[in-house]
């Protein structure tokens, strides 16, 4: 199959007169046509980062890439100017933000804030009742009545007013959907109705996706591929089977699992990881995780870990490296 | 006879708004045992936070009782809520608003000492501020720091500190760890755990997360739209959830598991939760409920007993004991 996007060794890092931020240290990835790619990661992880790089949505005062290359479709976005990169976003990768209450304009009803993406981006020259029917037809999509669309956000509950936000990504019918944590401000219920009605579109468009999330619960329901993001750069990644129930996992990957309260056994203590996440404004010189990992070993804080790799499951840690040698 | 510290009659506390009366919390019957957790789940709105606001005083009740050790303090003069204070705390879910940002940590800790009058001489209070910060797990070199210098885990650490300070009996703990990265979020409820074995303290936890609330509780509550619908202990809870509400938000979960299909058989609980200004009498879940007749919007509706210590405000779950006679 196709890649429809191939991030090749990206670094992001953001710079300010008293010190640079390692955001994003060397993460490549790639998403096939109709994959969803899960990002997990907890805060200040880089994930919001990446999918910003990937839009070229970065502050430009603070930002650098120094290195690294993201092709989509074969083309290499950094090299793009800001006029072509105006016809990608919102027509061939859009972006779902995480908070409805803030990503929609109060003052603008809902059906503008539709029909505005599909004026911007009007190569078919549609006229203006044909953009209005489009309007209708996105709304009945994620299940608005078309009616509403003359009111205004506040009168919106969050789930719908989440409904609206992906509304507008889905407008254009891109290619490549980017969501940003879209459940997370939602209440269970209505993260599974949400849940249910991304995963129905993205079959009925074939739309690939990157889900940014730090729930494993949501990745599990969601994602063909996982990535598991630690201070800027990938620790683990393989298929939803890989990273769930594979022979052998990043430790950061097990302390995530261990951390969450689970429904069904019985546990007294969880198993949380010890510690805080390394400061990003420090260069690192060997694993960025060494200093919180219970099998932490000499060479760890030396040399930074190279990927092992057993098929499509891949592990950036020493300790299976060390293994395979033993074997 | 099981030893109650807390228990609740008919709680009620409505708001006052411009389109009528907002119930809420509407007629809440709980009880909590000496050294156990109570948890309370619900989604936003259902009332759960305003519930434990009002048990510690922070709202006065509309109507209702709400006895602590035994004596109604639902009518008490200022001066002894003051004194309620000492027994009572609270730990507030955003440790990035609760704290006053330009107070140090050991001032932040130190607070509510002083305004209890906890000891007699500073070093008394300065010691017992060392003594708290080691308990909580905040190393002694950050004293002097400020809240905006440390992460969520470490700031929620101050919160927890600030509530034991006082040395209460019993702690609402409103969503503590909703704010926070999950592995974070571990460290804080294995400190909350230790923390009730060594003291003996009870709990009363807030949360929208049903595994954190399955994990912590002895007993949970579940909250729609001001009132408590189901309430077993957590374990029968999980393994038999009664009520609609309940089964609903238990199915909506994601639980971190590739073998259960992937959501592909669930069928969310259509709509959303409706206005409680001016709630229209009967099962307020009613409007959502796949299960809805003419017969639960007649009638309020009461918990029930419907299984051993599993209650139930659904007029058409019966109980064993009917079921039983109906068989014979």
């Amino acid at each position: 199959m196709e890649n429809l996007l191939e991030v090749k060794n990206l670094q992001v890092h953001y710079e300010t007169d008293k010190e640079t931020v390692y955001a994003v240290n060397g993460v490549s990835f790639t998403i096939q046509n109709g994959e969803t790619l899960g990002l997990v990661g907890e805060t200040g992880a880089g994930k919001t980062t990446i999918s910003l790089a990937i839009l070229q949505l970065l502050s430009e005062r603070t930002a650098r890439i120094p290195k690294g290359e993201i092709y989509f479709k074969g083309k290499n976005l950094l090299d793009l100017g800001e006029k072509e990169m105006q016809l990608i976003r919102g027509e061939e990768i859009s972006m779902i933000f995480q908070d409805p209450m803030t990503a929609l304009n109060p003052i603008m009803t809902i059906g503008k804030q539709i029909a505005e993406a599909l004026r911007l981006h009007n190569h078919q020259g549609l006229s203006l009742s044909e953009i209005e029917e489009k309007v209708d037809e996105v709304l009945k999509m994620v299940g608005i009545p078309p009616e509403r669309k003359t009111e205004y956000p506040h009168q919106f509950s969050g789930g719908m007013k989440q409904r609206v936000v992906i509304a507008i990504a889905l407008a254009c019918e891109p290619q490549l959907l980017i969501a940003d944590e879209p459940t997370t401000a939602l209440d269970v219920t209505i993260q599974a109705q949400v849940l249910l009605m991304m995963k129905r579109l993205r079959q009925q468009l074939g739309t690939s996706m990157i889900l940014i999330t730090h729930d494993l619960g949501v990745v599990s329901k969601v994602c063909d591929n996982v990535a598991v993001i630690y201070a800027g750069e990938i620790v683990e990644y393989g298929t939803l089977r890989d990273v769930f129930s594979g022979k052998v996992h990043h430790p950061y990957t097990v302390g995530l699992f261990g951390s969450i309260p689970s429904l069904t056994a019985k546990t007294r203590r969880l198993q949380p990881i010890e510690g805080l996440m390394p400061d990003p404004t420090k260069e690192v010189q060997g694993c960025r995780f060494a200093d919180r990992c219970p099998h932490v070993r000499e060479i760890c804080r030396r040399e930074s870990p190279s990927i092992f790799a057993e098929g499509s499951h891949q592990v950036k840690c020493h300790l299976f490296r060390e293994e395979e040698k033993h074997a | 006879m099981p030893d109650i510290i807390l228990e609740t009659q008919n709680l009620k506390k409505y708001f006052k708004t411009r389109r009528g009366m907002l119930h809420a919390v509407d007629g809440v019957n709980l009880r909590i045992e000496r050294g156990k957790t109570l948890g309370i789940v619900g989604e936003s709105g259902c009332g759960k936070s305003t519930l434990g606001r009002t048990i510690v005083h922070l709202y006065e009740p509309t109507a209702g009782k709400i006895l602590f050790n035994g004596t109604d303090i639902s009518q008490l003069k200022k001066k002894e809520q003051k004194r309620l204070h000492t027994d009572m705390q609270m730990i507030f879910q955003d440790p990035f608003s609760s704290l006053n940002p330009r107070m140090s940590v050991q001032e932040l800790i130190l607070e509510p000492m002083l305004v209890n009058d906890i000891y007699d001489t500073r070093e008394q209070v300065y010691a017992a501020s060392a003594k708290l910060m080691d308990i909580v797990g905040l190393a002694k070199r950050l004293a002097s720091a400020y809240p905006h210098e440390l992460d969520g885990g470490r700031r929620q650490r101050i919160g927890i500190a600030r509530a034991l300070s006082v040395g209460p009996t019993f702690i609402v703990c409103d969503e503590p760890v909703s704010a926070l990265d999950v592995s974070i979020q571990a460290q804080i409820l294995n400190l909350l755990m230790d923390l009730q074995d060594e003291m003996g303290l009870t709990y009363m936890f807030i949360t929208h997360d049903l595994s954190v609330v399955k994990h912590i509780s002895n007993e949970i509550a579940v909250m729609y739209m001001g009132q408590v619908v189901e309430k077993a202990a957590s374990d029968e809870l999980f393994a038999h959830p009664l009520h609609p509400y309940t089964q609903a938000l238990i199915a909506a979960i994601p639980t971190p598991d590739i073998d259960d299909g992937g959501f592909s058989d669930l069928e969310p609980i259509k709509g959303e939760v409706v206005s409680p200004v001016n709630p229209a009498p009967g099962c307020r879940f009613a409007v959502r409920c796949p299960y809805a007749s003419s017969g639960c919007t007649d009638q309020e509706l009461t918990l029930k007993e419907v299984r051993q210590k599993h209650y139930v405000a659904c007029p058409y779950i019966e109980t064993e004991e009917e079921n039983d006679n109906t068989k014979v």
